[in-house]
């Protein structure tokens, strides 16, 4: 359980010679053991930003810290789980498990992969390859892979977007239990406001070009989850309210553009 | 076949309906060994028919004489003493094929500079016919083994330098990403990854190489060495032995098609 801060965090590409900023400019400050959902449209930087936050990318201005040492790569501490599983095809699902103790040259702790197989509710597919599973049954091998080598940060990119509705509600159950359980620090991108209000206990609505952080809301004191919930549906209208104005304002800002 | 047996006794649904939903994936396809071994007899049957008439030019190749040729040549020595060193040039032609154009082929699949850098003369190259680097080859390399080994290499090179970089060029850029994450540094997703998803293209390479090989390693040995399938053939035409000659060739082909055999089977095996 680690503290991640993101400092006044910046990111450029280059589009057609012309320098286009996709995030930025952002600061926010991710406490150990917080679940936090980053909710906002596609392409508002979200993606960006977790995969600063993972290392994968490097923000053109400002810097990304864990425990105050900057963020200048991956770390298998940050363990990030992609919308698609991205298992390897030629690995059981169990060695896909256990991938990251081969990689990094240490003892795989068998009881350990068996333990995580069972808590993302896998077991008996410790043998099959991937091919053969359906799209949340790779997606739980994923997220065993990435909680099997005991991360500090889960990074989580829309981990549940390909998946049909009701698995994804039977994944976030999994999820929220995993969380309860471990009190990992948990970073998860989702565009589905029921999705981030199940499962966060805090919220920041990002809007798009460049994303920045348009308002956070904070669900720790709500732990009835239930979405029939009156306090629910009240944040739910909320957020919506929140993201409707968002880019009903960028809206705005292209037809006065355009004119 | 054995795990369609085993499917069929575990399951309980009657053989016959098993067999039908297993023909319709496409797993198991009973007419399949049929029309191979027809295949077969047709092409045999089509060549006795065409050497008959003592008209016909392939009168002297017919398939009966052919066979007593064939028989005679398994109890020559030296029958086997020339197809051991086809083989091993061939071994030694592919082999140096195989350690100079796989970390090749790794280099222009990982760097677009070294595939842009390479394109030009590599397919310049690759498009001159392997044997006419003979006379360069003998005089650079002498009489003998040699130049013969060369020209295999040179051959068999192409297809495993492409089919490596294109390996490379498949391997989805997410699995890099996981490995990343997961702690690996350049030389773990090497290790871990790269060779791994590269090994059915680099086997696909091994396999297209050892076609060419083949082709090549008969014309090479009819040019400046003294032993080999391709220097027996011409040893036979020098003393009017067609039947030998046809049974060489029936050697020949049956070789190369042993040989794809088990890359075949492998390449099979190791698909993802």
């Amino acid at each position: 359980m680690r503290r991640l801060s993101a400092n006044n965090i910046e990111k450029y590409f280059l589009q057609e010679q012309q320098r286009m900023s996709a995030l930025g400019p952002l600061d926010l400050e991710i406490s150990p053991g917080e679940f936090i959902c980053i909710l906002g449209e596609s392409g508002c930087g979200k993606s960006t930003f977790l995969r600063i936050l993972a290392g994968l990318e490097i923000p053109t201005a400002g810097n990304v810290s864990m425990d105050d040492r900057p963020i200048t790569g991956p770390d298998y501490r940050r363990a990030v789980v992609f919308q698609n599983p991205a298992l390897l095809p030629w690995l059981t699902v169990q060695e896909n498990i256990s991938l990251g103790f081969k990689i990094r040259g240490e003892r795989v702790p068998k009881d350990l992969v068996q333990q995580t197989i069972q808590l993302v509710g896998i077991d008996g597919f410790e043998k099959a390859k991937p091919k053969t599973l359906s799209g949340g049954m790779a997606q739980r091998a994923a997220i065993a892979r990435a909680l099997v080598s005991n991360p500090d940060v889960l990074l989580m990119d829309e981990p549940f977007g390909a998946l049909d509705a009701l698995t994804r509600m039977r994944m976030q159950e999994a999820l929220i239990d995993i969380w309860n359980r471990h009190r990992v620090t948990i970073v998860f991108i989702t565009h589905d406001i029921d999705e981030a209000l199940v499962l966060a206990s805090r919220i920041v609505v990002m809007t798009p070009r460049p994303g920045k952080i348009a308002r956070v809301f904070d669900v720790s004191q709500k732990r009835s989850r239930a979405r029939s919930d009156a306090e629910f549906l009240k944040m739910r209208a909320c957020i919506a309210d929140e993201l409707v104005q968002s880019f009903k304002e960028s809206r705005e800002f292209e037809w006065g553009r355009m004119a | 076949m054995k795990s369609v047996v085993a499917e069929i006794q575990t399951e309980q649904q009657p053989p016959q309906v098993k067999v039908a939903a297993l023909v319709q994936k496409g797993r198991y396809d009973p007419i399949a060994p049929i029309c191979y071994v027809s295949g077969c007899i047709v092409a045999l049957f089509i060549w006795w028919l065409a050497s008959q008439s003592a008209a016909s030019p392939l009168h002297r190749f017919n398939p009966q004489d052919t066979a007593v040729a064939l028989t005679a040549l398994f109890v020559n020595a030296r029958f086997w003493q020339g197809l051991a060193e086809s083989m091993q040039r061939l071994a030694i032609g592919l082999s140096l094929a195989f350690v100079v154009g796989v970390p090749i082929g790794f280099a222009i699949g990982y760097s677009t500079r070294a595939g842009q850098l390479t394109y030009v003369p590599f397919q310049f190259l690759r498009m001159i016919s392997p044997l006419s680097w003979t006379p360069v080859a003998i005089i650079l390399l002498g009489i003998g083994s040699g130049p013969v080994c060369f020209l295999i290499a040179i051959s068999a090179i192409w297809p495993i330098i492409i089919n490596s970089a294109a390996g490379i060029r498949a391997a989805d850029p997410q699995w890099l990403e996981v490995a990343r994450c997961l702690g690996a540094g350049h030389r773990q997703i090497i290790r871990h990854i790269l060779i791994r998803a590269t090994l059915p293209h680099i086997l696909i390479g091994l396999q297209l190489a050892l076609g060419v090989a083949w082709i090549v390693l008969v014309p090479a040995e009819m040019l400046g060495v003294a032993s080999g399938l391709g220097y027996m053939i011409l040893d036979f035409r020098d003393v009017n032995d067609y039947a030998s000659i046809t049974a060489l060739i029936i050697v020949i082909g049956m070789l190369g098609l042993c040989l794809d055999l088990p890359l075949r089977f492998l390449s099979r095996k190791i698909k993802y």
